[in-house]
């Protein structure tokens, strides 16, 4: 008889012990929870709030103006439209040699995959990157950025402004 | 089960056959996330193909996929890399691997039911994607690998941030041991399930640490080193079991080894030259070569052939996660319905790569 019971305790005694080890790793694994729960919070709020990016940061494309001719710094040579991957930069110009003039910068934002290349093989840095990341827009035709707004380095109707709004 | 089931990752189709609870038989769907980005990297220059490999490849690992890809470009045209290039590599890569598995790890847990792991591990990796912001500009797709060095040196004070960042990160994975390691829900669902036998392993292709779960010693940074994985110290994590839980602490042990690499990358980073110089339109001579990394999720090749233009005659990937899923099949049979999500999560597949 109690030949025949000895594996049954045994199992008893061992599911015992598989039950302690479950409930002290259950417990181990809820204190680390609870410490994590009086710990400063790591969460943002976004949009109401925002964390600054890089000086690095791969954003949106701007052309700025240099301040000391009033112009644009793009001398017009082609080598971002030409090593843009997705062929989203478009540029036009007239005249000839020294007089050429911009007529047309486009990049079509929505294909940019924001590689940084076109930036890269600037050799005038006239196309740089702007801290600004908050490009989305409920029409297409907004993304296709023509020379104003490059200039501007705004998109045309910026919708995520950091407040939410309610729609009407 | 799938495409659109929440809990595969990607899209992802499987079509299980049951008998009752148990599972006969699984044969992966795949081809949701083909994008042909072997047919597109034929169609571009090989400096605008290093922003491709980022998000048509595996793009929970970009810089992985870079290496791999400048790797066989420099191979292929005798190109040389500054040293410190090469350690600022090597120091990215190991980073680029924790963040890996830190996701792995998240989903896992939240596979199992465990939901807390998956906030902390979005934590940790929070921290290392500030680290790549900084040094790269892109949180997720970084284009910073160049062939023949790097974009750009690293910013001032980023060595002290990563440094910090090493000590932080090993005093939280012990928490990920009393979360997960100790919970016996957690070792009921994983502990002998999905078990993968050593010669299936090897028969089936796996690599990376679904075969060094199996007990497969084999790591692609020991037995090919490329950057300075050869003058660096770090073990190999092997375990003989093959079953969910093994490959779970393979890849914990994984990360440390990574933090120990990165420590070392960090005292010799020498200083100097970090990129030389390469043509904007670079034309490799005529030729093939075959270039192997150890991704996160094992063995990424790239073989690659030039007919002396400017872009690549052909371009063949060879993806990790898509013989790592090709052994579940193995892995799944003869275990319940329930315990198919837990194996799928365990071999980390990236339907991205799986498809290409």
């Amino acid at each position: 008889m109690s030949a025949e019971m000895m594996p049954h305790s045994d199992g008893r005694r061992s599911r015992m012990v598989r039950i302690v080890a479950g409930l002290v790793g259950l417990v181990v694994g809820l204190k680390s929870t609870l410490r994590a729960m009086f710990e400063p919070k790591v969460t943002v709020s976004y949009p109401l709030q925002k964390l600054n990016v890089s000086p690095r940061w791969h954003g949106l494309l701007a052309l700025p103006i240099d301040p000391e001719t009033d112009n644009d710094k793009c001398i017009i040579c082609f080598q971002c439209e030409r090593v843009c991957p997705d062929r989203c930069i478009h540029i036009e110009a007239t005249g000839k040699a020294k007089d050429r003039l911009l007529t047309r910068f486009d990049i079509e934002m929505d294909k940019c995959c924001y590689c940084g290349l076109c930036v890269e093989v600037c050799p005038t840095e006239a196309i740089v990157f702007v801290p600004h990341y908050e490009a989305s827009t409920y029409n297409r035709a907004n993304l296709l950025y023509d020379l104003d707004d490059l200039h501007r380095a705004t998109p045309k109707e910026p919708i995520a402004t950091g407040i939410v709004k309610v729609r009407r | 089960m799938g495409p659109q089931h929440p809990s595969t990752h990607g899209v992802l189709r499987m079509v299980v056959t049951l008998d009752g609870e148990n599972v006969v038989d699984v044969q992966p769907d795949i081809g949701y996330l083909h994008s042909s980005v072997e047919k597109m990297m034929e169609n571009r220059t090989y400096l605008q193909n290093i922003a491709l490999v980022d998000r048509g490849m595996d793009y929970l690992s970009a810089m992985a996929n870079e290496e791999v890809w400048v790797l066989a470009c420099e191979r292929l045209g005798k190109i040389e890399v500054p040293e410190r290039a090469r350690y600022i590599r090597t120091i990215m890569l190991e980073l680029q691997r924790i963040s890996s598995h830190l996701i792995w790890l998240g989903t896992f847990g939240i596979d199992l039911g465990a939901f807390t792991a998956f906030l902390w591990a979005m934590r940790e990796r929070e921290r290392i994607m500030d680290l790549f912001e900084s040094a790269t500009g892109g949180r997720l797709h970084h284009v910073y690998f160049r062939i023949g060095g790097v974009f750009d040196d690293l910013p001032d004070g980023w060595t002290d941030r990563c440094e910090e960042f090493c000590d932080y990160f090993l005093d939280r994975l012990p928490e990920y041991d009393e979360l997960l390691t100790g919970n016996p829900i957690f070792l009921a669902r994983t502990q002998g399930v999905g078990v993968l036998p050593l010669d299936t392993a090897i028969a089936m292709g796996a690599s990376g640490p679904v075969a060094r779960a199996s007990g497969l010693a084999y790591d692609v940074r020991k037995a090919h080193p490329y950057e300075v994985y050869e003058r660096v110290e770090f073990d190999i994590p092997v375990r003989s079991e093959g079953d969910c839980y093994a490959r779970y602490l393979v890849r914990l042990e994984e990360m440390r080894q990574s933090v120990r690499i990165i420590r070392q990358c960090l005292e010799r980073l020498p200083a100097g030259e970090i990129r030389s110089k390469v043509a904007v339109t670079l034309r490799l001579p005529k030729g093939e070569v075959y270039a192997r990394t150890e991704s996160p999720r094992g063995d990424l090749g790239i073989y690659l052939v030039s007919d002396g233009a400017d872009r690549p005659y052909r371009v063949k990937i060879r993806a990790p996660a898509f013989s790592n899923l090709y052994a579940l099949t193995e892995m799944m049979r003869g275990w319940k319905v329930a315990d198919v999500i837990a194996i799928l999560g365990s071999i980390d597949i990236v339907l991205s790569d799986v498809d290409r």
